[in-house]
């Protein structure tokens, strides 16, 4: 892996669109009780009884927005951990746009870039199955 | 050889063509053979000189002029050209307009492979703006007499707190609403972006940079128009999708299966959480068959 700098310049780049994405989750978390809306279900538990891979995505927002981390995590770990980098990404890119600060953009090899895949895979199946046993095995 | 860095137009010496990064910003640059190049223009078929505004954009890298963006009006490799809202300086801005709605909408197979993924994505995000603002003026009326009424199944009608928000999606409120969506569009547009860029780079096929995911959403916007009319709003929202994956796979050179899953996995993770999309979907394509969707307006 290699690291490069970006130029010292005001560049909208994705860090800012996730940053602003982060942004406007957490404020959608924070003011809107969406988990109250009568059509915002998980059509598979729903019918099936099983969870989908983002059910408690909702409630880790909103977790999230409300500094329940605790609560954030349990509802969904993978979900709050990226809810908190893209929280992350919003300060970051605010500071970046403001101080024009150059980022450090790292380059991986193929190898590496499939084994980032990988674990990103290897995440997904394991924070899948955190939510089956929360909800098959009635700890939620 | 000498070859320029679209993104931040640093010129920079290499022994080899093919796929390299540029040594100042680190942007993947494809430099070609020296043979294949024109007399008179830089490696990426750019006039000497002519800054590269990089697919990046950057807020003050586009202008509403019709000027040739920053990226210039040359061609690149792969045959692909600006399009006719980006030459809008010579053709007109309500004919480059149309002609890049019509190219887009009714012949997406020609046109996405044309469009370049190194303009600033500024000029695209015109485009799409406009769009959704024609949508708005037209759908001003419909919501200020209280006709707007989304395609939801009718038995959400019964539950207070649906009553309640369809009545606060009509009248002054709803105008407010989509007032406020002409300033929040772009955001929007933007961050689902980026959403679609994250899952293109888990694909691995997010080489042109954010901007060029960027101009792929912009210009698959048109059939957005279409859902000004009643009971068409679910179909151009289908439309919309199906052109956002030609324009991801045209824009990132990748495969159509790829481009299909990174636009639909963010979708399918929205539907499976909430199952929002689902029930409008099955209510639109209810009333559509049905033909019981009179007085309805998808916006």
């Amino acid at each position: 892996m290699t690291l490069d700098c970006t130029p010292r310049e005001r560049r909208f780049t994705l860090l800012h669109a996730l940053g602003l994405a982060g942004v406007m989750g957490l404020l959608v978390a924070r003011f809107v009780p969406v988990a109250q809306l009568p059509f915002w279900r998980c059509a598979l538990r729903e019918h099936t009884g099983w969870p989908c891979p983002g059910c408690g995505l909702t409630r880790a927002a909103e977790g999230l927005a409300h500094l329940r981390l605790g609560f954030a995590f349990e509802s969904n770990p993978l979900g709050a951990l990226v809810g908190c980098l893209l929280a992350a990404a919003a300060v970051l890119g605010l500071l970046q746009w403001v101080f024009r600060l150059p980022l450090p953009v790292p380059r991986l090899s193929p190898g590496e870039a499939r084994a980032g895949r990988a674990t990103v895979v290897a995440a997904l199946l394991a924070n899948y199955a955190f939510v089956i046993v929360q909800t098959r095995l009635g700890w939620r | 050889m000498e070859a320029r860095c679209p993104r931040c137009s640093t010129v920079f010496t290499t022994d080899r063509s093919g796929i390299q990064f540029c040594p100042n910003c680190g942007q993947q640059v494809d430099v070609p053979e020296p043979a294949a190049r024109p007399p008179g223009q830089d490696p990426w078929g750019q006039p000497p000189g002519g800054a590269g505004g990089g697919a990046g954009g950057g807020f003050g890298a586009g202008r509403f002029t019709g000027e040739p963006p920053p990226g210039g009006a040359g061609g690149y490799p792969g045959g692909r050209e600006l399009t006719p809202w980006e030459r809008r300086k010579e053709l007109g801005v309500f004919q480059g307009f149309f002609e890049t709605w019509k190219r887009s909408v009714f012949s997406p197979q020609a046109f996405f492979p044309t469009v370049r993924p190194d303009v600033p994505w500024t000029e695209a995000l015109y485009y799409a703006w406009i769009i959704h603002g024609i949508t708005v003026a037209v759908g001003l009326p419909f919501v200020g007499l209280g006709l707007f009424r989304p395609s939801f199944p009718s038995s959400f009608d019964a539950d207070p707190q649906m009553e309640n928000a369809m009545r606060a999606l009509s009248g002054g409120v709803g105008i407010g609403w989509l007032l406020a969506s002409l300033l929040i569009y772009p955001l929007v547009l933007l961050a689902g972006a980026g959403i679609i860029h994250l899952v293109a780079m888990l694909f691995g096929a997010a080489s042109n940079g954010y901007g060029a995911t960027v101009r792929a959403m912009c210009y698959a916007a048109g059939p957005n128009l279409f859902g000004i009319v009643p009971c068409f709003g679910i179909v151009a929202s289908i439309y919309t999708v199906v052109l956002s994956i030609f324009g991801i796979a045209s824009l990132q050179q990748t495969s159509m299966g790829k481009a299909a899953g990174i636009v639909l996995l963010p979708i399918l993770l929205l539907i499976c959480c909430c199952g929002l999309l689902a029930s409008v979907v099955i209510a639109g394509l209810a009333g559509l068959v049905s033909g019981m969707g009179g007085g309805t307006q998808s916006l």
